[in-house]
């Protein structure tokens, strides 16, 4: 090889390698905080400077010392068994046929269903992954086995070994194939395959267990048309409906057991009323996270008697919801998605629209109001119009298989509804529950209310659920014939109903006048019939059964606009969401159902509109103007870098409203570091040398962390993950707060195990419809339940050193399209719905923080809605907490414009930190603008951020080991340094050898 | 030049020529299903194909250089296309579709398999001559 050669391919290597370094350490510089996270790496580290500390342990395990073996060996314990504990009370039993259950006496059971053996642990999302074999996790045959029962090895080897799957993410080489998760196609072995093992049933003949699985995934819905199995419908089918597999699967193990119990292991609604006609029981099990199973075959066997109730309504079609004809799937684009395209840009995710026509009547709210009005003959409720295809009229009968809070016991309760005292801002219900049975149980009391629905709401356009739950309470384990009373106490702010007309059109929470029903029932119907009957409706009237009127009570109220005018700190209570009302910018575009008029409002079609040019301006997402009156840039930068001596330990005990300490603690910062303030990712950076780079936890049912001592299990150091607890609705299902109290607790203390300052973990969203892709991390159907169980969670997880963030706020009720989609409400639905579905965690229980959601609610995108984030949070709220985007990384360079980058607005808006940013990027492009345009206000506004920021920190774990004589030392992580050395040696190298190609070709020249 | 003055060169940068365009082909139909190829990703990959392209003239004094630009560009569209494409890859990783486009994470693995493959065939043709004496 000539020289020549030589050292053109030596520069050649050494360059390549020099861009790929280069390049590598921009791409690894801007997911830093996911690389540290993964590799444990913590950018700044707090020393102590002074004295030996006191215990600076602020933030203590109720289990131990953080360094301490045994501690962690308890805290993991406990997690798991209130992991088991959800799944003991959550568990649904919705059918039990000639009390098929328990299963006493049988031992030799065979198991079906490709979910049995690859069952849906939890769905792709944040959090811990439990799948089988995994550490703690405890799947379906080894919970059997554990509790006696002998399952048929053959089937399940089978079934290990079978070709059945759920839908995967496909990833075609071109893009060619579709995400596919959410369909339930080829979900299930063929009939033929189970005929290869008839065989071994007769030995393990004594009961059939069958799994049916469902599971949507974060950013996809289950299928509102999906395909059915071969051999099966030619027409699309819902997602939640049989397909043939499981049809022809059902139909065989009839056959052949004598008992057939099927588990639901989804937590969306699959269609029941096939599976009726196949079973002798039907149990809910939902997600089962890492040792649920334990509970179901707990319940399978009569170990623990079933308390569970639904939070959902199982509808006998899934698609006769109202809210299914413009969501999920099934979301249109505006008529003018490519105008839209073209003139904002794609980036800016703007071309669907869900137009939520179905107003307040989400789940029960629709089918149980229905049924009043067409008992009580209002609103032509009797139609025909959105009713079963096919069907003369609605009724409720056919419509409905299972209602809300519905749920079996292996024992009877009678609940006697003893007192009820209507306080000025509480009512008490007192209730006493009897177990007539013969096994011992627990019972829950359901309280439920109905608010008047007269004439001024019909005038007024305020639409009234006939039924609502504002209360529950659960007895403890009850023997045969035990009694116990029960204290439901009911907030009075949840009879309020939101009016856009009241006090002069200002709008406000009101209080209707006339006649107030409370009632009890084993379920919504239930009480919803005890409170028909107290009014003097009966079977002869079309109800299902006739009521009994004890069980309610009944109170009149005056028209009071005034008790909820004000928020938490005397601020109006006031219209804020008109323009996200489709009719404010397009007249008429879109109806909303009404009970005033079921047959003409209920929506048949999907509703779009051709976006306006005003419109498309504010999609644009680019408002922000500089006030007039904004202080210079150099005014207010002038305050920074005056070291007054506050570190994050003296600031622990500083309230929020000594606005000068706070401000003095932040102005010691350049500004410089404010963006860091701004950036929460999987490691958030250091703030100068204010607060240290910490970790925060992201899951729903787990905060995805790891406990930090390594335990051996087969002779090998492994490191144990935080648990991952039931899917919500399980643990919402349990109606007993202290179990729901106990979920926070311990993910608190996951939090505290893990080091996390925040977690974004307590899913407040709503089922909209059945088919939400994340239903199984959102709390229910019902924004009172999520209020109640939210509160009760963040107030518990509160009290430990890792805070709560309830997500996503708000409004993020889908995942197809969830980029930006454009949701479109009355504000009574918004405020009803959504918000109160929220405002028990943020508002009652004070959560550290929030994530907010991807959707626009009207044009406006969720973090850059004033309104939404300064006006309710903020002001009608008093709510102080960290207010945080959804995802918006910046993608190694923030990118001014487009859909998540619009930081500006969303700073103006009062959204403070951005997610996945870890390098502050927007935070960052908003500091550079501030001194571009010669801005304090911005300047001002990331101040604001730095505060709520810090505020948050000094409140954590964050803050143990940190005395008021320590400060932050930061520390460049391993891996950078070796980026840049290689690429600098390689850049040398590079310039080396290309040098001495030179000279070599020089040098053969001169030779020549 | 004829068949006897072909060096080892001359093929390797053939097939490097080669794998650029194929390169250049899945990054049109990659980005018209939404991928992100940036701008400057396009013309550094036509600075490659031009470079190795001029390579197939034979051993030329400017030849070297053409070479190390051309093995340069294809390294810096190797990582750019990697690096606007991670949340592909990542989220197809973990099965959830949030901020990037999960269903283009195997092309993402293609594009980056096809860019190795050039960019090692583009150092060894840097390392070669392209025609015999």
């Amino acid at each position: 090889m000539k020289h020549s050669k030589l050292w053109s391919g030596l520069t050649s290597v050494f360059a390549v390698l020099m861009v790929i370094a280069l390049i590598g350490n921009m791409l690894a510089s801007a997911n830093a905080s996911y690389i540290n996270s993964q590799l444990g790496i913590n950018t700044a580290r707090v020393v102590e400077k002074g004295t030996a500390p006191t215990d600076t342990t602020y933030f203590k395990s109720q289990f131990g010392a953080f360094d301490s073996a045994d501690a962690q060996a308890k805290a993991i314990d406990a997690a798991l068994e209130q992991n088991v504990n959800e799944m003991r009370e959550g568990a649904a039993l919705l059918m039990n046929r000639d009390n098929v259950l328990p299963l006493t006496g049988v031992t030799k059971i065979s198991v079906f269903g490709h979910g049995a053996v690859d069952p849906a642990y939890q769905a792709s999302s944040a959090g811990t992954k439990a799948k089988t074999g995994s550490v703690n996790t405890i799947d379906l045959k080894t919970a059997l086995e554990a509790q006696g029962f002998e399952v048929n090895e053959t089937l399940w080897n089978a079934l290990v070994s079978g070709t059945a799957a759920r839908g995967v993410m496909q990833q075609g080489w071109g893009g060619m194939s579709i995400a596919v998760t959410g369909s339930a196609a080829g979900s299930e072995e063929n009939r033929a395959f189970y005929e290869q093992y008839t065989d071994s049933y007769t030995e393990y003949g004594d009961a059939a267990i069958v799994v049916f699985t469902r599971e949507g995934a974060e950013g996809t819905d289950l299928m509102m048309q999906d395909k059915d199995d071969e051999g099966g419908s030619a027409d699309p089918i819902s997602s939640l409906a049989l397909h043939k597999n499981e049809r022809d699967l059902l139909e065989m193990v009839r056959e052949r057991f004598k008992k057939v119990i099927v588990l639901l292991n989804s937590p969306n609604q699959m269609e029941v009323h096939e599976i009726k006609e196949y079973a002798d029981a039907i149990l809910f099990i939902g997600y089962p996270g890492h040792q649920g199973f334990t509970g179901v075959a707990e319940i399978l066997n009569g170990t623990v008697n079933p308390s569970g109730k639904l939070v959902d309504t199982y509808a006998t079609s899934s698609l006769s919801a109202p809210a299914t004809v413009n969501s999920g799937t099934e979301t249109p684009k505006f008529m003018n998605a490519d105008e839209i395209n073209s003139t904002i840009g794609e980036d800016e995710r703007a071309e669907y629209i869900s137009f939520q026509a179905e107003n307040i009547y989400i789940g029960y709210r629709y089918y149980e109001t229905r049924y009043a009005d067409a008992v009580m003959g209002n609103g032509n409720a009797s139609s025909n119009v959105g009713a079963l295809p096919g069907a003369e009229a609605w009724v409720y009968a056919d419509e409905v298989q299972y209602p809300f809070g519905y749920g079996l016991s292996y024992t009877t309760f009678e609940q006697t509804l003893d007192s009820v005292t209507v306080g000025e801002d509480e009512i008490t219900a007192s209730v006493t529950v009897k177990n007539t049975g013969d096994v011992a149980g627990k019972s829950v009391v359901q309280l439920y209310a109905q608010t008047p629905y007269g004439q001024y709401e019909i005038d007024h356009k305020v639409e009234k659920s006939a039924i609502a739950i504002v209360g529950f309470g659960k007895t403890g384990l009850l023997q045969p014939g035990a009694t116990e009373t029960v204290t439901v106490t009911v907030d009075r702010y949840l009879l309020a109903s939101y009016d856009m007309t009241a006090n002069d059109g200002e709008g406000g929470y009101i209080l209707s006048e006339g006649d107030y029903y409370l009632a009890i029932g084993d379920d919504v119907h239930d009480a919803l019939n005890n409170m028909l009957a107290a009014q003097g409706y009966t079977a002869a009237n079309g109800m299902t059964a006739d009521g009994i009127s004890a069980k309610s009570y009944k109170w009149a109220e005056k028209l009071d606009s005034e008790k909820y005018r004000y928020g938490e700190d005397g601020v109006a209570v006031s219209n804020q969401f008109e323009d996200c009302d489709l009719n404010y910018w397009v007249e008429g575009a879109g109806t909303y159902l009404s009970r005033s008029d079921w047959a003409g409002t209920y929506p048949v079609s999907k509703t779009s509109v051709n976006a306006t040019a005003e419109m498309m301006d504010i999609l644009d997402g680019e408002w922000y103007e500089k006030p007039a009156d904004a202080p210079s840039f150099a005014e207010v930068a002038a305050a920074f870098e005056v070291q007054s001596g506050l570190n994050l330990a003296a600031m622990k005990d500083i309230p929020l409203s000594d606005t000068d300490t706070w401000e003095k603690f932040i102005y010691q910062l350049k500004v410089e570091d404010l963006p860091n303030a701004t950036a929460e990712s999987f490691t958030c950076p250091a703030v100068g040398e204010l607060s240290p780079s910490f970790a925060v936890g992201d899951g729903c049912d787990s905060v995805g962390g790891n406990y930090p001592i390594p335990v051996s299990i087969n002779g090998e150091d492994v490191t144990v993950p935080t648990t991952r607890y039931c899917s919500n609705p399980i643990m919402t299902g349990t109606f007993n707060y202290d179990i729901i109290a106990n979920r926070g607790t311990m993910m608190g203390e996951d939090g505290m195990w893990s080091n996390f300052m925040i977690n974004y973990n307590v899913g407040n969203d709503l089922h909209r419809t059945p088919f939400g892709g994340r239903s199984f991390e959102y709390m229910s159907e019902c924004p009172t339940m999520n209020y109640l169980a939210g509160a009760v969670e963040v107030e518990a997880m509160e009290k430990t050193g890792s805070h709560a963030a309830p997500k996503h706020f708000v409004g993020n009720d889908q995942e197809f399209y969830r980029d930006g989609v454009a949701c479109f409400f009355t504000e009574q639905a918004f405020r009803e719905g959504n918000l109160r579905a929220f405002e028990g965690s943020v508002r009652v229980a004070n959560a550290g923080g929030i994530m907010q959601s991807f959707s626009r609610i009207g044009l406006k995108w969720n973090s850059s809605s004033y309104a939404l984030n300064t006006q309710v949070l903020r002001n009608e709220w008093g709510w102080n907490g960290a207010i945080d985007t959804d995802a918006a990384p910046c993608f190694g360079e923030y990118v001014d414009g487009g859909y998540r980058n619009h930081a500006a607005e969303v700073l103006t808006a009062g959204t403070q930190e951005w997610c996945l940013d870890g390098v502050g990027g927007h935070g960052n492009w908003v500091l550079n603008k501030a001194r571009e345009t010669d801005d304090g206000n911005l300047l001002n506004l990331l101040k604001e951020a730095a505060i709520s920021w810090e505020y948050a920190i000094s409140r954590s774990v964050i803050t143990n080991g940190y005395s008021s004589t320590a400060v932050i030392e930061h520390a460049t992580p391993w891996w950078s340094t070796a980026l840049n050395v290689t690429t600098i040696c390689s850049g040398i190298l590079a310039l080396v050898c290309l040098a001495m190609l030179v000279l070599s070709k020089i040098k053969s020249r001169k030779a020549k | 030049m004829t068949m006897k003055k072909k060096s080892i060169g001359f093929y390797l940068a053939a097939v490097t020529c080669v794998l650029a365009v194929v390169t250049l082909i899945l990054l049109l139909i990659y980005g018209s299903r939404g991928g992100i190829v940036q701008g400057t990703v396009y013309a550094a990959l036509a600075v490659a194909i031009i470079c190795e392209a001029a390579a197939l003239l034979g051993e030329k004094p400017w030849t070297d250089f053409t070479s190390i630009i051309g093995a340069v560009a294809l390294a810096y569209v190797c990582m750019t296309v990697f690096s606007d494409g991670i949340w592909n890859i990542a989220e197809a990783l973990n099965g959830i579709k949030m901020v990037g486009l999960p269903e283009l994470a195997g092309m993402n693995y293609t594009l980056a398999g096809v860019n190795i493959a050039a960019i090692i065939m583009a150092i060894a043709a840097s390392f070669t001559k392209k025609s015999k004496a």
